[in-house]
């Protein structure tokens, strides 16, 4: 998925002896996994408009810098939310390839 | 550091070896000296007792080959030396060194305990080993023999095999009867080519026979577990055919490939593994589950080939040269890596290699044949033989990570219970294989899962001793990632680090790939095999299973994400804490404690929603 790659390219982890080092790397992991859902069931250029193909009015989120800065905007890893909710409705939409795929996607290692 | 006391200058060649019950009792001593050469004290071996000299300079036996009986003895204890002071060690360091040291050192896993418990093993099957058929006493080995010999061996593997009091593996059966025939095959034909002494009827059957006993034992020690597979599959199925298959390429080639070297490499995957199998592995796996009781197993083979020399009487030393045991236990010893702790593959295509490069091609072969054992058919017995085991440990696998006790307790016993309404199964199949059903744990299952990714690998050498491996993908890993998660991709890697030494960069695309002086190619497959067929029976057809093995997926990542949060909130500042916790809840404008008892309490909502999914399912 050349796509995700893109999308993930401006995301950057701390040094790996800072104590954010673990915590930010499974973030990254919570961002890329819902990224991977966006890009295999549309074919936008960038996750913010994959966002709002669904969610129009969705507020701008960061595509570099830090993986918490677009988690907390989006809000994808809390127990509820519009954006929980989308990812249910993708979860439940894909078909057994793109399951499949997804799930290759998501385990691939970051580091 | 080894320290070592003034070796003894002469050796009793008639010890402690009773395998075989024709050996005169007045031969066998009655302490055997074939003691370890180390005592077990952690981390500092010390080298006590010995039965034959042993070179001063270690480091030097490696490169002066002795053919004598012992001056060979003498060179595979050093090799045993080197291995268990220099082995690089990858996981566990000192501490495995010293659990191995405590294993080798034991007497349990000494040849004459195994052969004791083997003969053991071959009485609650109904075999006796080692008593000569009338037919064969006082007789040569000829094609006449030969032919009564197998007779005899065709019995016992019925009873290993295919028998009410044994196993009821119909694969098996056919696999050991393969062996079986091929080893007097073979053995008829190093003498054709005179590479074998004069040898009598009485010695080939014996030999055999104790092969056959040997390869039921591992076979039914490997059931047991749920750690891959080292039993008839590993040894004959995979590792023998394959030594084979890499004897003809080279031959092929115009490379001498004598049939005496094709029985070494027989009797070295007979016996390679068997690390594995002595009581104190075993033992321990049953009791403790899978730790690290493989690393070094080679040595406690090693030990085992080295004692059989050392003892006259074995029919193995009837057979086979003090110069090929030599080879034999340099196989046994580094059939995973080399001597230097690396993967080692190189071929010398010479018409007529010479010592040092039939030792290379022989232990190279080996490499090949056991690194290359490592997809879809070395699932452990109880996956192959029962594919929805598979679905099991994916489930056991969540009630670990959300610490359902009792839903693994459960799911165990409900596996048990379809193992027990198998009629096709044999009771002491049942026995050993709910003895791996205990030993299933939430990590175990990615390791069988990633297995499932393809298999069936075929081998091609090129007139320059390159080496190609063309891998079937299976067609079903995508789906089987997806109920496991795993990257089938990575796990692909790996098996061409363990066998070129050099880890490739593989994506999704890639088709064929250079690592070292071997050529690996991916061939997609379209169809299933018998197995594969199963997995995707019980497992992928299941809608309702599919699904929740997808939606699981998801909240463990959540639930790993919270965790991460959690345990290492003490070394963030109370802003880093408030950014962090933001990922997760709505609200963070509170103090330290209350954030971090909603952040709890939340991966306790996480946690009840994966056991209230998995016991839906169950």
């Amino acid at each position: 998925m050349q796509r995700l790659d893109q999308w993930l390219a401006g995301y950057q982890l701390p040094a790996p002896t800072d104590p954010l080092y673990s915590i930010e790397l499974a973030n990254l992991e919570v961002l890329r996994s819902f990224y991977a859902l966006l890009a295999l069931t549309g074919d936008e250029s960038d996750p913010v408009s994959a966002v709002r193909r669904h969610l129009p009015d969705f507020p701008d989120f960061p595509l570099s810098g830090s993986a918490t800065g677009p988690l907390v905007a989006l809000g994808v890893a809390r127990a509820r939310g519009p954006v929980v909710d989308l990812k249910r409705q993708l979860l439940e939409s894909l078909n057994a390839e793109q399951a499949a795929e997804y799930l290759v996607i998501n385990e691939q290692s970051l580091v | 550091m080894v320290r070592m006391e003034k070796p003894a200058q002469s050796v009793d060649p008639a010890e402690s070896f009773t395998f075989s019950p024709t050996v005169p009792q007045a031969q066998v001593a009655t302490q055997p000296v074939n003691e370890p050469i180390f005592q077990a004290v952690a981390n500092d071996p010390v080298v006590t007792k010995t039965a034959v000299p042993v070179p001063s300079i270690l480091s030097m036996v490696d490169d002066i080959p002795s053919t004598d009986k012992h001056g060979v003895m003498a060179e595979m204890m050093g090799c045993e030396a080197n291995y268990l002071c220099a082995f690089p060690y990858k996981e566990g360091g000192e501490q495995v060194r010293s659990e191995l040291t405590g294993r080798y050192t034991s007497e349990v896993a000494g040849a004459q305990y195994f052969n004791q418990e083997a003969l053991e093993f071959a009485k609650t099957r109904g075999v006796d080993p080692g008593k000569l058929p009338d037919a064969l006493k006082g007789k040569g080995f000829d094609g006449e023999s030969a032919a009564l010999i197998k007779q005899e061996l065709s019995g016992q593997v019925k009873a290993y095999f295919a028998s009410a009091q044994g196993s009821t593996n119909p694969l098996k059966e056919k696999l050991s009867q393969q062996e079986c025939d091929r080893f007097i095959d073979l053995i008829g034909e190093c003498q054709a080519e005179g590479s074998l002494g004069k040898v009598s009827a009485g010695d080939v059957y014996r030999l055999a026979s104790s092969n056959l006993n040997l390869l039921a034992l591992q076979d039914r020690a490997a059931a047991e577990i749920t750690f891959g597979e080292h039993g008839v599959r590993h040894l004959v199925g995979h590792n023998i055919m394959v030594c084979e298959k890499l004897s003809d390429q080279l031959q092929a080639q115009g490379v001498n490939v004598s049939a005496k070297d094709r029985l070494i490499l027989h009797q070295a995957m007979l016996v390679h593994d068997m690390g594995y199998a002595v009581d104190n592995c075993r033992g321990d796996m049953a009791k403790n589950g899978i730790k690290t009781q493989d690393s070094g197993h080679p040595l406690l083979a090693g030990r085992y080939v080295r004692e059989r020399l050392q003892n006259d009487g074995d029919p193995l030393n009837a057979v086979f040269s003090p110069e090929d045991m030599r080879l034999m236990h340099r196989c046994v010893m580094f059939h995973d890596m080399d001597s230097q702790g690396k993967s080692g593959v190189k071929l010398n295509m010479t018409a007529q290699p010479n010592e040092l490069e039939r030792q290379q091609n022989l232990e190279s072969i080996t490499r090949l044949a056991d690194n290359s054992h490592a997809l879809d058919d070395k699932v452990s017995d109880i996956l192959y033989r029962h594919p929805a085991a598979l679905k099991t440990m994916r489930q056991i696998k969540t009630a670990g990570e959300v610490g359902d006790q009792g839903k693994v307790d459960q799911l165990r016993q409900g596996l048990r219970d379809d193992l027990d309404a198998r009629s096709d199964l044999s009771a002491d199949d049942k026995a050993a294989l709910k003895m791996a059903v205990g030993q299933m744990t939430a990590g175990e299952y990615e390791f069988s899962a990633r297995r499932l990714v393809g298999g069936k690998p075929d081998y091609a050498i090129d007139p320059e001793g390159n080496i190609t491996i063309t891998l079937r993908e299976s067609p079903i890993h995508k789906q089987i990632a997806e109920v496991s998660g795993q990257e089938p991709l990575k796990l692909l890697a790996g098996y061409m680090q363990d066998l070129s030494g050099v880890r490739p960069q593989i994506d999704r695309n890639t088709r064929q790939v250079e690592a070292g002086n071997l050529r690996f190619e991916l061939k997609p497959s379209d169809q299933l095999d018998d197995y594969q067929k199963a997995v995707a029976g019980v497992m992928l057809d299941d809608q309702q299973f599919r699904g929740w093995a997808v939606r699981d997926a998801d909240l463990g990542k959540t639930q790993k994400a919270l965790s991460s949060l959690i345990d290492g909130a003490g070394q963030l500042n109370d802003q880093q804490l408030r950014q962090q916790a933001a990922v997760f809840l709505d609200s963070v404008d509170a103090p330290r404690a209350q954030l971090l008892q909603a952040l709890q309490s939340y991966r306790g909502e996480v946690v009840s929603e994966r056991r209230d999914a998995l016991h839906a399912t169950t």
